[in-house]
């Protein structure tokens, strides 16, 4: 049993909510367990000719932590080695599920704030990320979704929590496609190989759960008049 | 986005006695305040002014004070990327600078906290950090910053203090909050003075003017902005109705205290 | 009312509504014949301007045979040419009011054969000229009314009866 209770491949409360900002082009927020992270869509637009690529579309890809965003200190108002690895993992996770081949020349910026933290922040991200693509209108070749599996207590689990993060053995972000392909593949700890294909699979297991999520938050939203306040959801 | 020109703006106020989007010169955007949105932080609150979004959060830190008997009280406030196309991230450009040093003028002339209570020892206490993010932007981000930052200050929460060092999950009983402050934004295009400006109509004025004021009708904050002039009349008449809002925006900021998240 | 999400099928990679074809999220991408407005964003001495209609790459008008000087920050309407790449039939949007609606809800502020925007002209008593790449000029008339109707028609396209709420909404005279 895990120190909150869950079962081993059981996630935690995740909502998702898109179409919230007025100006970005699409965008999301989503909650999971304690984080609340936003996410908008720029673009495309025509990228500037230092960094165009006439054959596809560029991809630009920000995660800031908001100060307060932590339980403990104050955060720094520069972004961290963190936050910018985790810009980059990112934004190579989503330039392989965008048709970039769409958009020659384009630019397409996604803008992660991280307003509460409580581990898992880039799967998190990832997913509203994947949401606010879709509410912006960019061509993807398929959903993406993400879950940080880890091992404690010598065993996988599904959706470390922050504690479990600390104190456990081992903590392995994965993102991935509705189909099974491998976007996002990280690994803080030490696992047999055995683990890692336990951990990818139970992770699959979970794609309908996703899928679901994702399809309910788009269905709300075209249920009725479109128009989402963030004041309400948050 | 939209678009249009100063004389395009003029002659439909002249004809109709209406902004393009369809408001009354005195009159404010619709207003939505939570309070406490942010568990991490130790007081928060988010406000919308109809499309421009604010969150705040409030963190406590302890420690050595910039000036003896006095906690430290920091307003930062991010033009995030998030918010629009023109916005980058970096370090704050001037706009940003100047927007949160209005912002904490008005509430430390004001003295909404007490920072006398703040400071624990002549030379070491509390420091208030007050940030804010605006996360989507039209216009006017002044009144908007003043409408969540008030909300975050009112449910503030100050750790208590063991063993030299932050206790955050708990925390002190008493009351730190001891004024309010409410603010006025004013554009002027060509003679016609306007509240709340949307970002185009920010963008034809010849002078933006916020106004800042307190629960007794003190003012506590002006900031002319812009590069055209003001004559003492206009100036009368945008003080005349910030002190007249005060009442109004306030029972929203209050009256918003029972909102709680969930 | 079921949502159909990229790849829950064949060739699908938008965000579609279940038994409408036309993607109910999409980015614009112009296609010849396409009506459009845009911004002049920068001159190219004697060869061309560069007008940006919130795509991914700007479109150019030539100088040569423009019968027209333009500036920087003019609204101009124009057709795609064959290429692609230019615009023709140029003509300066002078005054009125420019506004942005999602691409994909153009067809609903137009509607078939054009009758929709006809009945927003009417119960605002204004002009519109509506860009396929999702910007409005609205020339003349009550400007902030026709904008409520269309972000009405924006929020409600997905919905049923949407010329009839209209109609309960704005018909009456002003």
């Amino acid at each position: 049993m895990r120190s909150d209770g869950r079962q081993k491949d059981e996630l935690r409360n995740i909502k998702l909510e898109v179409g919230i900002l007025r100006n970005a082009k699409g965008s999301a927020y989503i909650e999971w367990g304690m984080n609340k992270i936003l996410v908008g869509v720029y673009g495309p637009e025509e990228a500037p000719p230092a960094i165009e690529n006439l054959e596809r579309a560029i991809i630009k890809v920000e995660y800031r932590m908001a100060t307060f965003c932590s339980l403990e200190e104050h955060g720094k108002y520069v972004p961290n080695r963190r936050a910018v690895e985790i810009s980059k993992v990112l934004r190579e996770a989503l330039s392989n599920l965008i048709l970039v081949d769409r958009y020659p020349g384009g630019l397409i910026e996604v803008q992660i704030l991280v307003l509460q933290a409580e581990g898992g922040t880039r799967v998190a991200s990832f997913v509203a990320a994947v949401a606010a693509l879709i509410d912006a209108g960019i061509a993807l070749r398929d959903i993406g979704y993400g879950i940080s599996a880890g091992k404690v207590n010598n065993e996988i689990v599904l959706d470390l929590s922050k504690e479990e993060d600390n104190l456990g053995q081992g903590d392995i972000p994965i993102c991935i496609t509705r189909k099974g392909d491998i976007l996002l593949l990280q690994l803080d700890g030490k696992i047999s190989y055995e683990e890692l294909q336990s951990a990818i699979e139970m992770v699959r297991s979970k794609r309908e759960f996703f899928e679901n999520l994702i399809r309910d938050a788009f269905t709300r939203r075209y249920s009725k008049e479109l128009s989402n306040d963030l004041v309400r959801h948050i | 986005m939209i678009h249009y020109s100063k004389e395009t703006f003029l002659e439909y106020y002249r004809n109709y006695t209406r902004r393009i989007d369809g408001r009354k010169a005195d009159q404010y955007r619709e207003i939505a305040i939570k309070h406490d949105v942010i568990k991490t932080a130790e007081g928060s609150a988010i406000a919308r002014l109809g499309d421009t979004l604010v969150v705040a959060g409030i963190k406590i830190e302890y420690g050595d004070l910039f000036e003896d008997n006095k906690g430290n009280f920091i307003v930062n406030i991010d033009l995030s990327p998030i918010a629009h196309e023109s916005f980058v991230s970096g370090p704050p450009d001037e706009r940003g600078i100047e927007l949160s040093r209005i912002v904490d003028r008005g509430f430390r002339s004001a003295e909404v906290l007490n920072l006398g209570k703040l400071a624990l020892e002549a030379k070491k206490g509390y420091t208030v950090f007050l940030d804010m993010y605006v996360i989507d932007y039209d216009g006017n981000a002044v009144d908007a910053s003043y409408l969540a930052g008030m909300a975050a200050l009112s449910n503030i929460r100050i750790p208590k203090i063991e063993n030299d060092k932050l206790n955050r999950n708990e925390f002190v009983q008493d009351n730190f909050l001891q004024n309010h402050v409410i603010s006025s934004t004013f554009a002027k295009i060509d003679d016609i003075i306007i509240l709340d400006p949307t970002h185009m109509e920010s963008e034809l004025a010849d002078v933006l003017v916020s106004i800042a004021v307190d629960r007794d009708d003190n003012i506590v904050g002006i900031q002319k902005m812009g590069n055209g002039g003001l004559n003492r009349d206009e100036l009368d008449e945008m003080i005349e109705i910030a002190l007249k809002n005060r009442p109004k925006i306030l029972n929203r900021i209050l009256g918003e205290k029972d909102v709680k998240d969930k | 009312m079921r949502v159909i999400l990229p790849g829950d099928m064949e060739n699908i990679y938008n965000l579609h509504l279940e038994g409408i074809d036309a993607a109910i999220e999409t980015v614009y991408i112009p296609k010849p014949r396409d009506v459009v407005i845009g911004k002049i964003i920068a001159e190219k001495k004697n060869v061309a301007y560069i007008v940006d209609i919130s795509s991914f790459y700007a479109m150019s008008i030539m100088i040569r045979g423009l019968e027209m000087r333009l500036n920087i920050g003019d609204y101009v309407m124009g057709v795609v040419s064959q290429t692609g790449e230019t615009l023709e039939n140029v003509r300066l949007l002078r005054n009125g009011v420019i506004y942005r609606v999602p691409e994909s809800k153009v067809g609903r502020i137009v509607g078939s054969k054009g009758e929709m925007l006809k009945l927003i002209e009417k119960l605002s008593n204004s002009k519109l000229e509506v860009g396929r790449n999702g910007i409005i000029w609205i020339g003349r008339g009550d400007f902030s009314r026709a904008i409520d109707i269309i972000n009405t028609i924006v929020k409600r396209a997905h919905i049923r009866g949407l010329t009839d709420y209209i109609m309960k909404n704005f018909g009456d005279a002003k």
